[in-house]
């Protein structure tokens, strides 16, 4: 009798799970992320004490960055006007906010006019990398600066010389071989943990020399209405299957973040330190818009 | 707290008393007598201090005076039988010393003393005669072997130094002439080898200097002198190997190696200085064969046998190889050499020699491989390629050894039978035999047109099969099979084209049925013979024929034949009732096959324009091959293959339902009909039909898969009402199929119970929310395991075995565990809190509970074992698999719902319950967890946590703290744990960690803290703070009498007193004071401890 009550008392507690679950409507992803994220950070951990150990030198890694640049510079030129301010506008946000920075690199800044790169990326050795997609979802200096100082931070917490590392281990190429490594390596982003603690330090970057944290936290939110317009949903269990096992392959270092929680750690951050919070300022050279882009 | 020692071996004591005076050495001496620096001189820098310092003279003298001393050693150990073999190797290399000392004063710029190169040159062959001299004192066919190489070396310097001179050639002559004597002298065959090595290659580097490489092909003035001194090497060791004494077998086998070689480098030699055409070549070289081979026949070659044997062969070989330097690419050829042959074989048969007949074998196989390679090879391209193959004198030839390669291996056997006993002559011969086959088929190719070729072929088959049974020769009938395979494939490759009509009939008819027909005949032929496997090659004989049949029917009438076949086979089937042959059987079986796959490829083609006349002939040609089927099934050739019939004609019906029936209901309609067969398997306890039943069953269930969860079925109530009712019947026939007498394995009819399960979890999947899937399922895997219980509460007791229905909740059980890490983890926000409080974790935390349960009411199960359960190992598995579901699915929750660096603290809290949890509850599972959760929190604290301690914004250092205080608090727990262990039960790989628990978790710790220490303080201050840890840790181990603990912390403490050299080099500052006061009173405290302690910690060491 006693186990027939606990045995009710179980399939009420289901029950009861179920029916809350069932009145507090809430989205869920399915994929492999959590699966992966764990995977990615294992990996990290596994790695990151043996590449403590065999670290390239300053002067290595500035050379293998400066040669990757190189090959993407070509993407960066433009004859357009505006373009040349906003590169040189991106350029002076970039130095104001890397010179906080723990690693005295030559840090570098270029800016990408394409539209379609919605996106920011750091080479080894300081070289950083900003589409014209990603400026055009801004509003504040303070959101370009939190960008920027993120994007110093992968380089001044050798995420990225630690990607270079695990390259070379993994292809078994020399360091020499290094600089024919594609650029999108760089781009596809890190672990979750090196996201979060990019976007802790690079938010500190900015702060420092006087812009607000509330430049990163409006960039998330924007960040986060974009990640909702993409999500997909599988429609039958083989489907849904086939797609884990997909994202699983083609995710595995794309392990980002979401949107939301990368927002909720700034704004804990800002409160326990009490950072701060002038009022943003807005972007002194904007993109022009794309329809006259495109006509000129 | 001590544990109970097992047993006490007097070598286990004796261990201990060493391992304690060890540890009271260390303990209290070993500090203060640490470092004896040790030094080792260096000869090699002595000997080149002065060295190179020394005049060149003095060298060189210190040199002969080292290699005269090898020598004199080396004379004054050989006088003593122990050391006798060391001497002779010391007085070796003593005189190489010397003579390469010799060679290097002449030659050498570092220590050249001697300029003259003539002078040097007497020098060496003084040199290698006064070794010669000196060695032969010893009889040692090894030093002066070395000695005559020598000599050799030293006129090859010579020539190298100067302009070769035939002066050079007579020097070598002389040197050949005084070690054949010596040869001679003391039967040293082994020096001649090296000798004619020597002499022929000495020359050959003269001849190089001359000549060059590649050699210039003109006439040189030395020709004469050469050819004749290189012919007389030849002539003279050739009769050195004609007349010698031989007294072992030994001797001999060096002799022919020698005999061998001679004739070798001879004719290298002869082919490197001749200036003629190849041709020329034919005369020496048959003259050459025909005076090795009469010295092979000279009494004094007979006597020894060997020789007789060599230069017969020889001989032979070189007459051989003397004819394609005149007649190559020539059809003559191969018949000369047949001519040979021939002879060979007559004259061994006339002479009683085998050897002879071997010759005219090995010229056989000779011929073979010529014309395979010069001629069939090319033929055979041709013949490919499709291009004009008809080759009358290639056929000629090809007739005419093949006839006598048939003499040979069949007449010439069996006229002289006494001649050919020999085994491995009689294998060539049959080898032959088979040789002689293949051209005889080359050549039936060669002259007989395609189309006739076949027939031919055929007729050979019969003859061949005839004449071996007739006259039990079984390499003719094994010739008869694959010539029959060739006539076969011809018949198949040929035969389709040949339309054109001979006698009002098409070619092609003619050609199938002759073919046919001359296989059926040979079938009998080689039934009757006793050969190996001949029912079954008999067999494949009539197998062949029918199967030539049957093509001709499908290239006659191919729209027809799926009811030809039936009949062709109803045919055969009459014949092996009239001659009892079940063969013929099997292939109206095959016939039948055929039908069945031609009806179900061609018959129920879909893209057929006319319905109206596709229906028609499909209904009228698939009846009649059903027809035709069900009517073969009555001469089955076994009673086991008749479902096959029945199962062709249900899959012919299956087929029409799929073409009549609407979609969404189809697998509704299969398993109706799947459940009216299993009630009339059930009702006739037939099997096939219950057979038919489960494919059908399978294909329905299969069909509601990929057709009912579309999307465009998703969450509706078609779905809902189709699934349900598939489900259920499957759940129903489980019950009906499950008949003792007729099905073979109960488990079949379990299979409709997981089949409904896995459909109606699919359902669940498709009618509920994301969120909500892991929890169902977990839900639907709970009422699995204990609907067995809910069945037998209401009596129904048959209704499938309960441990499937268990085993359908384990997975099911399973697949929520795994669901919950793709659906309910991921994307989760907020504080520790606010993520507990979310929907995806809150449906996760019951389903912890759910495997908690179904483990619990496992274990209770496993307690009371019943008849007919599955293995107490399965069981115990499967229970150990749903405990750690419930702990890996609170440690999900943990690890995805803490803040990043107190997921450690977490996971070590958990380390403290699961080891609270063996303590309470002794179950084995939860301390092997707990050790897992231990090297989890070690991973993460490690990997993690410690190596962000210093950075910015990290929360690391205090939840670092924090978990190691928590992994110090399961140490109490530990040790409970390890006094309620009895060891005799424990695992063996696992059986120590086990059996003493205590261990990993306080080295983990102790080693964690170090690690802490180390990347938080600075300095010497580590060093300090390692030798506290350790004093602490060895206060411990002396509270809790643990020997290992007190030899870790005696352990840090002495790594404390090796890093203070490394401190004091690096450190110039206060902390290098520090660091030594410290560890120093530390030290002091380490022997105060020890004495204090003696005789307790001996007590229990």
């Amino acid at each position: 009798m006693k186990r027939l009550v606990a045995f009710l008392a179980l399939l009420a507690a289901c029950g009861g799970a179920l029916y809350y679950s069932h009145r507090n409507k809430k989205e869920a992803r399915v994929g492999p992320e959590a699966v992966l994220n764990t995977l990615a950070e294992t990996e990290r951990d596994v790695s990151r004490v043996p590449a403590q150990l065999t670290r390239l030198s300053d002067a290595e890694e500035i050379r293998i960055g400066d040669e990757l640049a190189a090959r993407y510079t070509p993407r960066t030129e433009s004859t357009l006007p505006n373009d040349a301010a906003l590169a040189n506008y991106v350029s002076t946000v970039g130095r104001n906010v890397s010179g906080g920075a723990r690693r005295k690199l030559p840090y570098k800044f270029h800016y990408v006019p394409n539209p379609s790169l919605v996106n920011a990326f750091a080479l080894p050795g300081g070289h950083v990398f900003i589409g014209e997609g990603l400026i055009r979802l801004m509003k504040s200096e303070d959101e370009l600066a939190s960008v920027l100082g993120h994007e110093v931070e992968h380089v001044d917490n050798y995420h990225c010389a630690e990607r270079v590392q695990i390259e070379a281990r993994l292809r078994h190429i020399p360091l020499g071989g290094l600089l024919a490594l594609p650029i999108e390596l760089f781009q596809a982003g890190y672990s979750k943990d090196q996201e979060l603690e990019a976007d802790r330090d690079g938010a500190h970057l900015a702060v420092m020399v006087g812009y607000s944290p509330q430049g990163a936290i409006h960039l998330f939110q924007e960040f986060g209405k974009l990640h909702r317009a993409y999500v997909l949903e599988a429609e039958t269990p083989d489907q849904e299957l086939s797609q884990v096992a997909i994202e699983g392959i083609v995710g595995y270092f794309r392990s980002h973040p979401l949107p939301e929680e990368r927002e909720r750690q700034i704004k804990e951050i800002a409160s326990r330190q009490k950072w701060p919070e002038p009022a943003e300022r807005p972007l002194r050279v904007t993109p022009e818009p794309l329809q006259a882009t495109a006509g000129k | 707290m001590r544990s109970v020692p097992l047993a006490a071996p007097a070598h286990a004591e004796e261990k201990k008393k060493k391992a304690r005076s060890l540890e009271e050495l260390v303990g209290t001496n070993w500090a203060p007598k640490v470092g004896i620096v040790l030094l080792v001189g260096g000869l090699g820098y002595l000997l080149s201090l002065g060295w190179s310092s020394f005049p060149l003279w003095l060298q060189v003298l210190v040199l002969y005076a080292g290699a005269a001393a090898l020598l004199v050693l080396g004379v004054f150990l050989e006088r003593k039988d122990a050391f006798k073999i060391l001497g002779r190797v010391l007085v070796g290399g003593g005189w190489a010393a010397v003579f390469l000392l010799t060679y290097a004063i002449g030659h050498r710029t570092s220590i050249q003393v001697l300029q003259s190169e003539v002078a040097d040159l007497f020098l060496m062959i003084a040199v290698a005669a006064a070794m010669v001299w000196h060695t032969l004192k010893y009889k040692s066919q090894l030093v002066t072997g070395c000695a005559f190489l020598l000599g050799f070396a030293a006129v090859t310097i010579s020539v190298s130094a100067v302009e070769p001179d035939p002066s050079h050639l007579v020097a070598g002559a002389i040197l050949v002439a005084g070690m054949l004597v010596i040869v001679h002298r003391y039967q040293w065959y082994e020096l001649e080898v090296f000798g004619i090595l020597a002499s022929y290659l000495t020359h050959f580097y003269w001849l190089y200097r001359v000549l060059g490489w590649p050699p210039s092909r003109t006439h040189f003035p030395q020709y004469t002198l050469s050819m004749a001194l290189v012919t007389g090497y030849w002539v003279v060791y050739r009769a050195s190997y004609v007349w010698r004494k031989i007294t072992a077998p030994d001797q001999e086998r060096v002799s022919s190696f020698a005999a061998l070689l001679n004739p070798l480098l001879f004719l290298g030699l002869m082919r490197y200085q001749s200036f003629h055409r190849l041709d020329w070549a034919f005369y020496p070289l048959l003259a050459m064969g025909a005076v090795e081979f009469t010295l092979g026949q000279l009494p004094a070659a007979r006597r020894r046998v060997a020789p007789f044997r060599v230069l017969s062969s020889l001989g032979a070989t070189l007459m051989v190889a003397a004819v394609p330097c005149k007649y190559a690419g020539h059809d003559a050829m191969p018949l000369l050499w047949l001519a040979g042959a021939e002879a060979f074989m007559l004259a061994g048969i006339l002479t009683k020699e085998r050897l002879f007949r071997g010759f005219g074998v090995i010229i056989s196989f000779l011929i073979t491989l010529y014309l395979v390679a010069a001629r069939l090879v090319p033929w055979a391209d041709a013949l490919t390629n499709g291009k004009p193959h008809y080759d009358a004198q290639l056929a000629v030839v090809l007739g005419t050894i093949a006839l006598v390669l048939y003499t040979n291996s069949h007449l010439l056997p069996a006229r002289w039978r006494e001649l050919f006993a020999h085994e491995q002559e009689q294998l060539a011969l049959r080898v032959l035999s088979f040789v002689a086959s293949t051209f005889a088929v080359c050549a039936i190719f060669a002259c007989i047109a395609d189309n006739a070729a076949a027939t031919v072929l055929g007729l050979m088959v019969v003859a061949l099969s005839w004449l071996g049974r007739r006259f039990t020769i079984p390499e003719l009938i094994y010739q008869a099979h694959w010539i029959g395979a060739v006539a076969f494939a011809q018949v198949i490759i040929i035969g389709q084209p040949l339309t054109a009509k001979w006698l009002g009939m098409p070619q092609r008819v003619w050609m199938f049925c002759t073919v046919a027909a001359l296989l059926y005949l040979s079938s009998r032929f080689v039934r009757a013979s006793e050969t190996f496997s001949a029912l079954a090659f008999a067999s494949g004989y009539a197998w062949c024929g029918s199967f030539l049949l049957a093509v001709l029917i499908y290239f006659q009438a191919p729209s027809w034949a799926i009811v030809l076949w039936p009949v062709l086979g109803l045919a055969l089937c009459a014949a092996a009732e009239l001659f009892k042959r079940s063969d013929l059987k099997w292939q109206a079986f095959a016939l039948v096959l055929a039908s069945g796959a031609r009806a179900l490829l061609v018959s129920f083609d879909l893209n057929a324009t006319a319905t109206q006349w596709r229906l028609t002939h499909r209904l009228i040609s698939v009846s009649l091959a059903a027809a035709g089927i069900y009517l073969l099934a009555r001469w089955a050739p076994r009673k086991a293959i008749r479902p096959v019939y029945t199962v062709i004609g249900t899959l012919l019906l299956v087929l029409l339902a799929y073409n009549e029936t609407p979609a969404p209901w189809l697998p509704v309609a299969w398993i109706s009909l799947a459940t009216l067969l299993a009630l009339a398997a059930r009702w006739w306890k037939d099997r096939p039909l219950l057979w038919q039943t489960h494919a059908l069953a399978a294909l329905a269930a299969a069909w509601t898969l990929w057709g009912s969860f579309t999307p465009h079925y998703r969450a509706s109530s078609m779905q809902l009402l189709s699934v349900i009712i598939t489900g259920t019947l499957l759940y129903l026939l489980t019950w009906i199929t499950n008949v003792d007498s007729v099905i073979e394995d109960a488990r079949i009819s379990h299979a409709y119970s997981w089949a409904g399960s896995l459909l109606l979890s699919w359902l669940l999947w498709s009618q509920l929310r994301e969120v909500d899937v892991a929890l169902a399922w977990g839900v639907f895997g709970l009422l699995l395991f204990e609907l067995p219980g809910l069945l037998e509460m209401i009596g129904i007791r048959k209704w499938g075995s309960p441990e499937s229905w268990r085993a359908q909740s384990y997975v099911a059980l399973v697949s929520s565990f795994v669901r919950i890490f793709i659906a309910n983890v991921n994307d989760l926000t907020g504080t520790f809190l606010e993520k507990l409080t979310d929907p995806r974790v809150l449906t996760v935390i019951p389903l912890a509970l759910v495997y908690f349960w179904v483990y619990a009411r496992l274990h209770t199960l496993n307690q009371a074992p019943q008849p007919g359960r599955l293995p107490a190992s399965t069981t115990q598995t499967v229970e150990n698999l749903l405990a750690c579901l419930g702990t890996a699915t609170v440690t999900a929750v943990v690890w995805f719902a803490a803040p990043p660096y107190a997921v450690a603290s977490g996971l070590a809290a958990l380390t403290a319950a699961l080891m609270a949890v063996a303590w309470r509850i002794p179950r084995r599972i939860f301390l092997f967890q707990a050790l897992i959760m231990l090297g989890l929190a070690t991973f993460r604290l490690s990997m993690h946590n410690f190596p962000d301690l210093n950075k910015q914004f990290s929360g690391s250092l205090s939840n670092s703290i924090g978990a190691l205080a928590l992994l110090a608090a399961v140490l109490p727990f530990a040790f409970l744990v390890r006094r309620m262990q009895k060891p005799d039960e424990l695992p063996g790989r696992w059986a120590f960690l086990m059996r003493r628990p205590e261990q990993p978790v306080f080295f983990i710790t102790l080693v964690l803290v170090a690690a802490l220490l180390f990347l938080k303080m600075s300095g010497g201050m580590v060093t300090l703070a390692w030798a506290v840890e350790g004093v602490l840790a060895f206060i411990l181990a002396l509270w809790v009498r643990e020997r290992s603990f007190r030899l870790a912390g005696l352990t840090l403490v002495i790594l404390c007193v090796v890093k203070i050299p490394w401190d004091t080099w690096q450190f110039h500052d206060f902390r290098r004071p520090l660091s030594w006061m410290g560890v120093g009173a530390i030290l002091l405290l380490i022997p105060y401890l020890y004495g204090k302690n003696r005789d307790a910690m001996r007590e229990y060491l």
